[in-house]
């Protein structure tokens, strides 16, 4: 794009003012060269014609005049007579011969050369034209006999400065009717041009700069161009309201938007509070369970040791159901405070060896196993940037869960192992339990959520819920992939955290 | 008499016509047509007296011309008596009497040299400049109810009023 030239330059052919100031010249130019060579010949031809009639009317008088002074010999009389030409400053010379051919009298303008003494006789009545000159032969008759001749030479300069004249009031009418034609140009110019200019440049501005707020000022010289200026602007005021309403609506989105994220903010903070305030309600809560869990065993297990003995069967059992219960109730307590406590823990990063982890939790499940046969299968695991008290939690609940919904099987299989494609490690513990149905699968993570009943296999509900807690701790993330009696697979990443 | 012989309108007259009395007769013969006259037009008569050679002139003009109103030549006339023109010339011994005839009458009365006019004679022949000249006494010209054209005035060498 070249882009800055003038909306006139780019374009060739003129522009409207030369164009129409051409078309009118050469119209004016025709009209006159055709309108002079139709004149000319014919100002020369009826120039000639008038010549010749005044001249013989002017030779026929002398003629008359003269054939007293032929009769009578008076050459005086004879150049007086010739004499009277010399109103007529045309007439070169003139001359009255005999009817010899003799010269009788003659006449000739001062600084002329005078007509020759003799002349043919047998030339008659004519005029002649030859050059600037034209010439006059007129026969004298007197009572039917001819008594001499009358000669003229004449200039037909008059007729000359006449063409001249003529051709100088063309020429003067060419210049004038060329100036008329140039001010005509120049209305038309304002009248026709200007407007279109005006429109072009408006035009060029709507285009460049997307500029609606321009407007071509009213022009009624000429019916259409007021028209198309008119529209154009109806136009563009169209398109600037248009202009105006989607930017009052964009503005309007951006405005519901900014709400939007100001009430979603709002509300996060919201929640955020109210987990906090869960998180602390939860802690105290648990904390406070402890000290009357804490008497009830405490009283419940003298109970057992002390009077133990005198309790019938049935009181024996009842005490043991206490017991029992004050277990699985302590135990929960310890979830739930871990859980709460994970909401206000910093992570402490730092590099750590999944695979020593592994091994020391295997170890440590080694109680639970008694008696089963379990095939681990072991990846050798890298070493990591994480919280190692946090990830041995994580790898604590998987591997447990894994040992323990493999119960059911003969021959457990539990395998860990580790996935590097291309990014963030992903980390999978996969066994072959009693699995479940996917599609409870979202429940998986949530507090107190369980897939199985407590008696086909003991637990709090708080273990997956306290992993993804920490996994999402670690900007990680956690899924599953499981079907009902083929055993689960738990895979989980943990990204974010630099090493 | 070099000069009239020189004259190219005489000249053209006729290959004889080279003396005075030519020159005289053929004015004389052209008069005619300048004079205004109250008598009955038609062929006018030409009188002549007292000079044969003029008359013999006039005569050889009227047999040369062709036209049908041809002056008629009348020599030695008496009288001015139906004469158009009466000419007289030098030897005419009784020109006082014959200029009484004219009295009353529509005679042009042509004699030769300056005093005949003085006499009564309307116009004369007279010699200037080695040149033919004829001059008119206009009043016997009236007397006599005549005019002459302006035309012929014009070459006159003198118009006496």
């Amino acid at each position: 794009m070249t882009g800055e030239a003038a909306p006139t330059e780019r374009f060739r052919g003129g522009t409207i003012r030369q164009k129409l100031t051409r078309t009118t010249t050469v119209v004016i130019l025709t009209a006159l060269v055709l309108a002079t060579s139709a004149f000319f010949p014919y100002y020369v031809i009826a120039g000639r014609r008038a010549i010749s009639r005044a001249l013989t009317v002017q030779a026929q008088m002398i003629a008359l005049n003269a054939t007293s002074a032929l009769l009578f010999d008076d050459d005086r009389a004879g150049k007086e007579t010739l004499a009277a030409l010399k109103a007529d400053h045309n007439v070169i010379a003139a001359a009255i011969y005999s009817n010899g051919g003799r010269l009788f009298a003659a006449y000739e303008a001062p600084g002329s050369t005078p007509l020759a003494a003799t002349i043919d006789t047998s030339t008659g009545d004519a005029i002649t034209f030859s050059g600037l000159t034209a010439a006059a032969s007129q026969t004298i008759v007197s009572r039917g006999r001819t008594v001499g001749y009358v000669r003229i030479a004449y200039s037909v300069r008059d007729l000359l400065v006449d063409v001249v004249r003529f051709l100088l009031i063309t020429a003067a009418v060419l210049v004038i009717a060329v100036f008329g034609a140039l001010q005509a140009a120049r209305r038309v110019q304002r009248d026709l041009s200007d407007p279109i200019t005006q429109l072009a440049e408006a035009a060029l501005t709507v285009s460049r700069k997307t500029d609606y707020s321009v407007r071509v000022p009213p022009n009624h010289s000429v019916g259409e161009l007021g028209m198309l200026i008119d529209t154009f602007n109806a136009m563009l005021s169209q398109i600037q309201a248009r202009d105006e309403e989607l930017d009052a609506s964009a503005r309007r989105y951006q405005r519901l938007n900014e709400e939007l994220e100001r009430r979603v903010a709002e509300r996060t903070a919201e929640l955020q509070a109210i987990n906090k305030e869960l998180e602390a309600f939860t802690y105290s809560v648990s904390h406070d369970l402890r000290a009357p869990l804490r008497r009830i065993d405490g009283f419940s297990g003298m109970l057992a040791e002390k009077y133990g003995p005198q309790l019938d069967q049935d009181g024996a059992h009842y005490l043991t159901r206490i017991r029992e219960g004050t277990l699985v109730m302590g135990r929960l307590i310890d979830d739930l405070l871990n859980l709460a406590r994970l909401g206000r823990k910093e992570l402490t990063p730092r590099p750590t060896d999944l695979g020593v982890v592994v091994t020391r939790i295997i170890d440590g499940l080694g109680r639970e196993s008694e008696g089963r046969t379990i095939h681990w299968k072991r990846d050798p695991l890298p070493i990591v940037q994480c919280d190692p008290a946090l990830m041995e939690v994580v790898l604590t609940n998987l591997l447990s869960n894994a040992v323990k919904y493999t119960r059911p099987r003969e021959e457990a299989r539990i395998e860990i192992g580790v996935q590097q494609n291309g990014g963030a490690p992903t980390f999978f513990v996969k066994d072959n339990g009693v699995g479940f149905n996917m599609k409870y699968a979202e429940k998986l993570f949530g507090a107190f959520q369980r897939l199985h009943r407590a008696d086909e296999f003991e637990g709090t509900g708080v273990g997956l819920a306290t992993v993804q807690r920490i996994i999402h701790k670690h900007n990680g993330r956690i899924w599953v992939d499981a079907e009902l009696n083929k055993g689960a697979t738990f895979y989980f990443s943990i990204g974010g955290i630099p090493a | 008499m070099l000069a009239l012989l020189a004259s190219p309108v005489l000249a053209a007259q006729g290959p004889t016509a080279t003396s005075a009395s030519d020159v005289k007769a053929a004015y004389l013969y052209r008069f005619g047509p300048f004079i205004e006259s109250p008598a009955p037009t038609g062929a006018p008569t030409l009188c002549v007296t007292g000079d044969n050679a003029v008359a013999g002139a006039l005569e050889r003009l009227a047999r040369e011309d062709s036209a049908a109103d041809k002056p008629v030549v009348k020599r030695d006339a008496g009288s001015a008596a139906g004469c158009a023109i009466l000419f007289v010339g030098h030897d005419e011994t009784h020109a006082a009497a014959l200029l009484k005839t004219a009295d009353g009458g529509s005679t042009l009365v042509v004699g030769e040299d300056a005093p005949f006019l003085r006499a009564g004679g309307m116009v004369a022949f007279i010699l200037k400049d080695r040149k033919l000249h004829f001059s008119v006494n206009l009043a016997n010209v009236r007397a006599a109810h005549l005019k002459l054209s302006s035309e012929l005035l014009k070459h006159a060498a003198e118009v006496i009023e």
